[in-house]
């Protein structure tokens, strides 16, 4: 069309735009949520965001939680500490688990003192008891993926990771760890 | 269980939660974060099969009619049946607003007459529990029942059984002695507002009992049906929380902190549905502090929220502190507040420092919008 030398025009879009197509992206515009003020603002009755709504009660904040500039939505139960993360609907996290910087989707389950730290965890995947995930002094070259850079590591949803396994840094689980599994 | 429809009485003009009720009926109360008391019956009812259910109003019911709409969140937007807003009629038999449940169901006798279903569940709408009725119908059925009460066993004489209809259950499940809203009352077994009876039975006793001036289904009714008719109780034995003081309102929501009340009420494959308001998560800041709380969706939490329930779209600003309390839709708590068992109902505004304390078994109540 330039070579015909037809009306071609340009706009000039200023608002937030990401193009999201990679796992790094994904949890890059996730955490623009959580930035305050957020850089994508979607608390904004007079343009909402329309979604498909699971009706779950309330989310719980258990007395011992900490919860430090997160993303919290219905049906979660959160038990643990969660840090500069966001919980999709249904997640449990459990008493002594910690979650920083991760995307946790619905229905996952934390449980008793695991560890996620830069993760994207997926829908209904189970990390068992003590569990690390993004641990940056475990080789988990098993599970490298050129999907996953940039320190995140992902959990495939349904994923069960057995208590007390360690995955390290740029990980990308997509069976099941532990004895007897795999 | 098909071959049931429901009814909602949802008013009942002798009870009133002073300033909560006072642009609502009691089933349009917010409870438990996002719900409103009505999601309870109105859920129980479509998880037991119902497809039918007409709703009884009498005054002030536009905010429970802008909630159920057109019943869309239960399923009950339907061609054939489902949901019916069934106020007064302002002329005519009834003569307009009502004085009692009779007045009310006697306007509700068109919609009996047009139905088709062998059996009614007639319910209030400030029961919290999550049941369904196949097995109090089954029971209604082997007993060859003409009314059968739903009720539970509170075990300890409280205040509340002095505002409820008490009943006397022999050992075959048959009642055999009532009373409401007795001042000693007899046993401690509580009705819990629902009654399942033939629907032709139920048109035939409400044009009785209207034809002889009553006004009550329970004192005109029920009273002189346990002695004249095949009156049968079922017990329910899941968590129940009435609402009908707004102590008993306080209570029944803070008892949703406790994770086995919790897991009653919501955890069951029956959920409870509400209108779904498409709201964002909610948003914790780097200060919040949280325990012990429910929280909806839509929030921003700066502050400290100790045991209590907050609603969505409320926000609660840096140094807040929170505790035992409820706080409705949309309302913002500035910074610094102090706020200690306190009911603070929709849209109200607290500026910057405020403090309201109220007592644990007497909390204080905010009126919707007000600006503090």
């Amino acid at each position: 069309m330039l070579g015909n030398g037809e009306n071609m025009c340009a706009y000039a879009f200023d608002g937030y735009w990401k193009d999201v197509g990679t796992v790094q992206s994904l949890w890059e515009a996730n955490m623009d949520i959580l930035q305050e003020p957020p850089a994508f603002e979607l608390n904004d009755s007079d343009w909402k965001i329309y979604s498909r709504n699971p009706v779950k009660p309330p989310h719980y904040i258990a007395k011992g939680a900490k919860i430090n500039n997160c993303c919290v939505t219905e049906g979660c139960n959160v038990y643990g500490d969660i840090k500069h993360s966001i919980l999709f609907e249904g997640v449990t996290v459990e008493k002594g688990a910690v979650v920083e910087d991760s995307i946790v989707f619905p229905g996952a389950v934390i449980k008793e003192n695991a560890v996620i730290k830069k993760a994207v965890i997926g829908e209904e995947a189970v990390i068992g008891k003590g569990a690390i995930i993004g641990d940056e002094n475990t080789d988990s070259s098993q599970y490298a993926s050129p999907y996953c850079t940039g320190g995140i590591s992902l959990i495939g949803g349904g994923i069960i990771i057995a208590d007390g396994e360690k995955i390290g840094i740029n990980s990308m689980v997509a069976s099941e760890t532990g004895k007897g599994e795999n | 269980m098909k071959d049931m429809m429901g009814i909602v009485m949802a008013d009942n003009s002798e009870l009133t939660l002073n300033e909560l009720t006072e642009l609502r009926s009691i089933p349009a109360l917010p409870f438990g974060g996002r719900y409103r008391l009505i999601d309870f019956i109105l859920s129980n009812m479509v998880n037991s099969g119902i497809i039918n259910v007409g709703i009884a109003t009498n005054i002030n019911y536009s905010s429970l009619m802008d909630h159920v709409g057109s019943g869309a969140p239960w399923d009950l937007n339907r061609k054939i049946y489902g949901l019916f807003m069934l106020p007064p009629y302002v002329r005519g038999g009834a003569g307009g607003i009502s004085t009692g449940s009779i007045d009310q169901l006697y306007g509700v006798l068109t919609f009996l007459r047009r139905s088709r279903q062998q059996y009614v569940v007639l319910a209030s709408g400030r029961t919290v529990c999550n049941m369904t009725f196949d097995e109090a119908l089954k029971l209604h059925i082997e007993k060859d029942a003409d009314i059968t009460v739903v009720y539970r066993d509170v075990k300890e004489k409280n205040d509340q059984l002095s505002r409820s209809n008490v009943y006397e259950v022999d050992e075959n499940g048959r009642v055999n002695g009532m009373e409401t809203s007795p001042r000693y009352p007899k046993t401690t077994l509580q009705g819990m507002g629902m009654f399942i009876i033939e629907r032709i039975k139920l048109i035939e006793l409400i044009e009785d009992a209207y034809a002889r001036g009553s006004h009550d289904f329970v004192r005109d009714i029920l009273m002189t049906a346990v002695n004249s008719h095949k009156v049968y109780g079922y017990e329910y034995k899941g968590f129940v929380g009435i609402v009908d003081s707004i102590r008993s309102y306080y209570e029944t929501n803070m008892k949703m902190l406790e994770s086995d009340v919790r897991r009653d009420i919501f955890g069951s494959e029956n959920r409870i549905y509400t209108k779904v308001k498409d709201q964002v998560p909610t948003q914790y800041g780097k200060t919040a502090e949280v325990s012990d709380s429910l929280i909806a969706d839509g929030c921003i939490i700066e502050g400290t929220v100790e045991n209590s329930i907050i609603f969505r779209g409320v926000h609660i600003a840096k140094g807040a502190v929170i505790k035992n309390s409820i706080v409705m839709q949309n309302s913002v708590i500035e910074e610094n507040c102090d706020i200690e068992n306190v009911i603070i109902d929709k849209e109200c505004t607290l500026r910057q420092s405020k403090r309201l304390v109220g007592q644990p078994n007497y909390p204080v109540i905010l009126p919707k919008r007000t600006l503090l």
